[in-house]
């Protein structure tokens, strides 16, 4: 009797589990409709690359610069800890790419040593600002240069109190922070932030490339 | 020991229960009955714009009247407070339905309203109301200024059953029955959130290829705003757009509504309708970054 109980204890427990697990499975990342598509740009590894060549692998995109002084290289090391975490078979299946809104100042170049820092296989695209612009709105991810005044940074406070200090050194530009998810169909399937826990990340990447095989 | 192994497995299962109501109560409270809703707010907006005069009244025995019992009135204003839903079958539907009315007095913008439980029964297949019965009918001991309420209930109908319309497209479900070209002149300008959908019919035909499993349009935010100097109004509002596609995935969508309208003998004629689709929301918190 008590065997019987047990069992029925444990079914009820796994029943629960499963039915709980479903439920927060998918509620989570569903399809972002309305949001993304498919672009070109020159990449940091010499030729251009398009959303589509990534068929098959999630993508984490991030909009950014390499002068950006807190959030930028904060997200990239942040992503780069979580891809670590991933399985080798599970890394190559996961592609980081790094989308700069500084067309003046970031070159291929430029953008391949910066993201090297982190990680090597993450791919940085940079072109004229018309297409940036255009990549920026289908997935809406405003930006936008700021005035002088309203810089923050230490060194800028310091350029602005040194009168001899070029002006143009210590812009800033204002830009989201989201890392933007995209299934292995080039869909967009829901943000990260520099806040989000590596192991929700970690979990997120993982069932999406399960789901997606 | 077995008592106490029962003990914990009752403690477990009723957690459990406990857990799966409270998750589908709260689902269901938020979700509108479309076609319901729709039937109900069309009632009351052609009460609204009608002049019921006794013999009119006749022609609907169930129908109680009893907002209209003094005889000098004949038109008014329902402003519906809430609809709860009594009990439902494969053929009727029964409601109950909180509502202010305000009658229309001759020469007088403020007046006395009343507050009002009537209770609808209804023909789901075709929306008709079969009874209505006041169940409370208190005159208010304030007066109010005179609100018409037979636009923005008209309004209300066509959008839920618009809605409903969309949802069953999706899911390859059409509704042949309801005459679009009515509502849609030749001069509608029409823009779906979908570019490559050029007119009602070539959206009504996306739609119906999504052949989604499950769809659900929730209204959200939804404005009516008479236009000052025309006899239109442009309505607002945002739709939480969640399916479940054919391959079992779920998707979700924001978009963003506006049509503009006038009513004719009852009717609403669109003049103008666009959707867009909107970015999601996200914690601003997190959003712009310096």
């Amino acid at each position: 009797m008590y065997k019987f109980i047990k069992f029925i204890k444990r079914s009820s427990l796994i029943a629960a589990i499963a039915l709980i697990a479903s439920i927060s499975a998918h509620a989570k990342m569903p399809i972002l409709k309305g949001i993304g598509g498919d672009f070109t740009l020159n990449s940091s590894k010499g030729k251009q690359v398009s959303l589509s060549d990534f068929r098959g692998k999630v993508v984490l995109m991030f909009f950014g610069y390499t002068n950006c002084a807190d959030i930028c290289p904060t997200t990239m090391a942040h992503v780069a800890q979580m891809v670590k975490k991933l399985s080798p078979e599970q890394q190559a299946k996961v592609q980081v790419l790094f989308v700069s809104i500084d067309s003046e100042y970031d070159t291929p170049k430029h953008l391949n040593k910066y993201l090297s820092y982190f990680d090597p296989s993450f791919i940085g695209l940079v072109d004229d600002k018309e297409k940036i612009d255009h990549v920026a709105k289908l997935y809406s991810a405003e930006y936008s240069k700021l005035a002088d005044e309203r810089v923050t940074t230490e060194f800028k406070k310091l350029s602005l109190e040194d009168k001899n200090a070029p002006k143009k050194k210590g812009y800033l530009f204002s830009h989201t922070a989201k890392i933007f998810v995209i299934d292995g169909k080039g869909r967009m399937r829901g943000y990260f932030y520099t806040g989000t826990p590596l192991k929700e990340m970690r979990d997120d990447v993982t069932q999406l490339l399960a789901t997606s095989k | 020991m077995m008592n106490n192994a029962l003990k914990q497995w009752r403690q477990f299962t009723l957690i459990t229960i406990c857990f799966l109501l409270t998750s589908t109560l709260n689902a269901a409270e938020k979700r509108i009955d479309y076609p319901l809703s729709s039937a109900i707010y069309q009632w009351y907006g052609f009460l609204d714009s009608q002049n019921l005069g006794k013999e009119k009244q006749a022609q609907y025995p169930n129908v109680d009247f009893q907002e209209l019992k003094d005889a000098k009135v004949i038109l008014g204003a329902h402003h519906l407070l809430s609809i709860v839903p009594v009990k439902q079958n494969s053929k009727t539907a029964e409601v109950e339905v909180e509502l202010e009315f305000l009658p229309k007095v001759a020469n007088s913008s403020e007046v006395y309203g009343y507050y009002l439980i009537q209770t609808l029964k209804l023909d789901k297949e075709s929306g008709k109301v079969l009874s209505s019965k006041t169940v409370t009918n208190e005159k208010d001991d304030f007066t109010s200024k005179f609100r018409s309420a037979s636009e923005p209930n008209l309004i209300k109908a066509f959008i839920y059953q618009w809605t409903q319309n969309l949802d069953n497209l999706s899911v390859n479900q059409p509704n042949s029955h309801i005459p679009w070209n009515k509502h849609f002149t030749a001069n509608t300008k029409f823009k779906a959130e979908e570019t490559s959908a050029s007119s009602l019919a070539s959206y009504f035909n996306l739609l119906a290829n999504t052949k989604a499993k499950t769809s659900r349009r929730a209204i959200r935010n939804l404005n009516i705003k008479s236009i000052s100097g025309t006899n239109q109004f442009q309505i607002d509002f945002e739709y939480q757009w969640s399916l479940l596609n054919q391959y079992d995935e779920n998707e979700l969508a924001q978009l963003g509504v506006t049509l503009v309208v006038s009513i004719k003998n009852g009717v609403v004629i669109v003049y103008e309708y666009k959707a867009k689709y909107l970015p999601p929301v996200t914690d601003l918190g997190a959003e712009i970054r310096c």
